[in-house]
């Protein structure tokens, strides 16, 4: 996903409408068109090969798993079934791991663009150079420190026993730790935290190619400072708001080392369902049915965007 | 003082900017702007001409001095509350609305009824000639197009002043032409006070009731188009607009009249309304088209540098004899022989054509 990528002109750059591709030498000359084909496919060729091997095949393979009823390797006796797919609608436990995933997804997207929506917008705005570079610095300095410290640090914080309700009892402010860990509240803290700056970074580029005089127009005609920005820059950055979402977004659902140690035993999404599954019930059938739920699940997520962002891009948005 | 209030649309009054840093952005800054008035800022960048407009719109607020409309203090109120439609140089049209949207905003952020709102917002484009375009979007509309929205939408909302900042850089010259005469019809049909800033001094000399002249933060003249170019009050504003030969020396008074001790020994006859300037070293500007070669070598001798054919003239580059560097323009003239460079010439200036200019806005005495 290139989301920096992201323009409003009038032909959204791979969006659902084929761009008009402009001219192209194609049929000129007595070379034949399919030489520069060809030159475009052997161009292609090893990102092509790539995401053959390690994508599709794996997919495939998964595919396969989720439709068995068990492991062929070691296991003779394996027939297709769907199994799989009528359990995980069946049982209102995967239901609900389904439900907290997209939640979970929903609750940290939002943080995420309450927090980077003004920074960004900030950021954008600054005159000085060198300021901008440092506050860039600043904001993306954390993900320079691992995923997994950064929970751990986040633990230390949190935690029954941590600095905040240590804090907080020791000055007789509160009886009972607060709980701040292991439940969703925590898990959205610590995973907030770690994709900001993923917001932050998408919604700059957006932002800072909307032209300040624009706002500076509506004023003149008679809109408040507030209202300049709900009517021309707030939707103008559509499209930055839908690409940080859908990256933070996809990336929230999809993750697991955050979720499990900041939710401990308390919370179940499909990434850590599908560990159980691998790890402690040696069942990779139903581990590969439920990779195909959270795989919907994204894909349906990025359609929405696409729709949308091509419903902006056309103007129609307002 | 008090009966002319009426007629002032905006007033400045020791307006001044600074950003920090030690030199003001604007300093000291006096205007008065007169109600129906096409009044230009004019100036090279960095003269201060655009934080001016700022100021008066209210993007910027004066380190020091008062803003007032119309008799009411303005300096502090907010853009939205100062009722001045503004112009961009980039049109700064709203990419994401249609051409109606674009120009309803400001009736619409009035509150005003949705039938207002239509028969005004179809009357703005009928006015910019745009009738029929209302459903497109910037995007699909031409450069000169889009500058005429933008015109629209700034005209649609009655301002009592539009003001404009360089709205017609972006486009070519056969277009700006075209958009410069109709932008001038526009104000005087709609008898709007119009506020223009530009670098442009063509530009402000065809369009402009009356012009600023700004260097350095600093007003250097206000006056007519005419008397801007004719009477320039300072060497600086004789140079920016147009061109003009700038010679400098001590003013003496003799029996045969007053005149201009150049270097060199070369006597500069005067206009004897420079006689009480007598004993002052001063600096006079000639426009070119004022000089002549004269025929019987009286003049300030000198040779020519380099000719340039212009089409309707020809602009020659002339050394005079002490090192001054003069320029002389001839129309073009058919079947004369005319001097090339190199040649031998007396420079013919017939003393009205002198007018004396301070060096800076600042200077003491007042040359005009």
């Amino acid at each position: 996903m290139t989301t920096a990528d992201i323009t409003l002109d009038d032909t959204p750059r791979g969006g659902p409408r084929p761009a008009s591709s402009g001219p192209r030498p194609a049929s000129s000359g007595p070379r034949p068109a399919s030489s520069g084909r060809r030159t475009a496919w052997l161009l292609l060729s090893p990102a092509l090969a790539f995401f053959a091997v390690l994508f599709l095949m794996p997919l495939a393979v998964m595919l396969l798993f989720s439709l068995l009823t068990g492991n062929p390797l070691w296991d003779d006796t394996v027939t297709f079934t769907l199994e799989n797919y009528t359990r995980m609608v069946q049982d209102t436990y995967y239901l609900e791991a389904v439900g907290s995933t997209v939640l979970l997804g929903l609750y940290v997207t939002g943080a995420s663009l309450a927090i980077a929506y003004p920074l960004a917008l900030q950021l954008a705005r600054m005159r000085s150079a060198a300021w901008r570079s440092i506050l860039m610095i600043a904001v993306l300095s954390p993900m320079m420190t691992g995923m997994v410290i950064r929970t751990f640090a986040w633990m230390t914080l949190l935690a029954d026993q941590g600095v905040i309700n240590r804090t907080l009892t020791g000055a007789g402010l509160i009886a009972e730790p607060l709980p701040l860990m292991y439940n969703t509240f925590g898990i959205v803290v610590a995973m907030t935290h770690i994709f900001v700056p993923f917001m932050v970074l998408t919604l700059v580029g957006v932002l800072g190619r909307i032209d300040d005089r624009l706002e500076q127009a509506a004023q003149s005609l008679g809109a408040t400072r507030l209202r300049a920005f709900v009517e021309v820059t707030l939707p103008l950055s559509v499209p930055g708001i839908l690409a940080g979402s859908l990256l933070v977004f996809a990336l929230t659902i999809s993750s697991y080392v955050t979720p499990t140690l900041m939710g401990g035993f308390a919370f179940v999404n499909l990434p850590i369902l599908i560990y159980q599954q691998i790890a402690s019930s040696f069942n990779p059938s139903f581990a590969a049915a439920l990779g195909f739920a959270l795989l919907v699940l994204s894909m349906s997520v990025i359609a929405a965007y696409w729709r949308v962002l091509s419903r902006v891009g056309r103007g129609g948005g307002t | 003082m008090r009966d002319m209030t009426d007629d002032i649309a905006i007033s400045l009054k020791a307006i001044s900017k600074s950003y920090g840093g030690g030199v003001d952005a604007v300093s000291n800054l006096d205007l008065d702007i007169r109600e129906g008035e096409f009044f230009s800022l004019l100036g090279p960048s960095g003269c201060g001409k655009t934080t001016t407009l700022r100021m008066i719109a209210g993007f910027e607020e004066p380190t020091a001095g008062r803003i007032g409309l119309g008799g009411r203090d303005v300096t502090w109120a907010p853009p939205h509350k100062r009722d001045m439609g503004l112009v961009f140089q980039n049109d700064a049209l709203f990419p994401h609305r249609t051409v109606h949207q674009n120009v309803a905003f400001g009736l619409r952020m009035r509150r005003l009824p949705a039938a207002e709102i239509a028969a005004r917002v179809a009357a703005a484009l009928a006015q910019v000639q745009l009738t029929g375009f209302e459903a497109r979007h910037p995007g699909q509309l031409s450069g000169g197009q889009q500058q005429r929205v933008a015109l629209a939408r700034a005209i649609v909302i009655r301002p009592r002043v539009l003001l404009c900042d360089e709205p017609l850089g972006a486009l070519d010259r056969k277009l700006r032409a075209s958009m410069q005469f109709e932008l001038k019809e526009l104000q005087r049909e709609l008898g709007v006070t119009l506020i223009y800033v530009t670098h442009d001094q063509e530009e402000a000399l065809t369009m402009s009731d009356r012009i600023a002249v700004m260097n350095g933060g600093r007003i250097e003249q206000v006056a007519a188009p005419d008397t801007i170019y004719n009477r320039p009050a300072t060497r600086f504003v004789a140079d920016f607009i147009g061109e003009a030969t700038l010679l400098s020396g001590a003013v003496v008074r003799g029996a045969e009249g007053v005149h201009l001790a150049l270097s060199g020994g070369l006597r500069l006859p005067l206009p004897g309304s420079m006689a009480p300037m007598a004993g002052a070293e001063r600096t006079v500007a000639i426009r070119p088209e004022r000089i002549t070669f004269s025929g019987d070598g009286a003049g300030l001798p000198g040779h020519i540098v380099d000719a340039n054919f212009l089409g309707t003239a020809t602009l020659y580059k002339t050394r005079l004899d002490n090192g001054a560097l003069a320029l002389v323009r001839l129309p073009a003239a058919s079947g004369e022989a005319r001097p090339g460079p190199g040649d031998r010439v007396a420079l013919s200036i017939p003393p009205d054509a002198i007018v004396p200019v301070a060096s800076g806005p600042a200077a003491d005495g007042d040359p005009a």
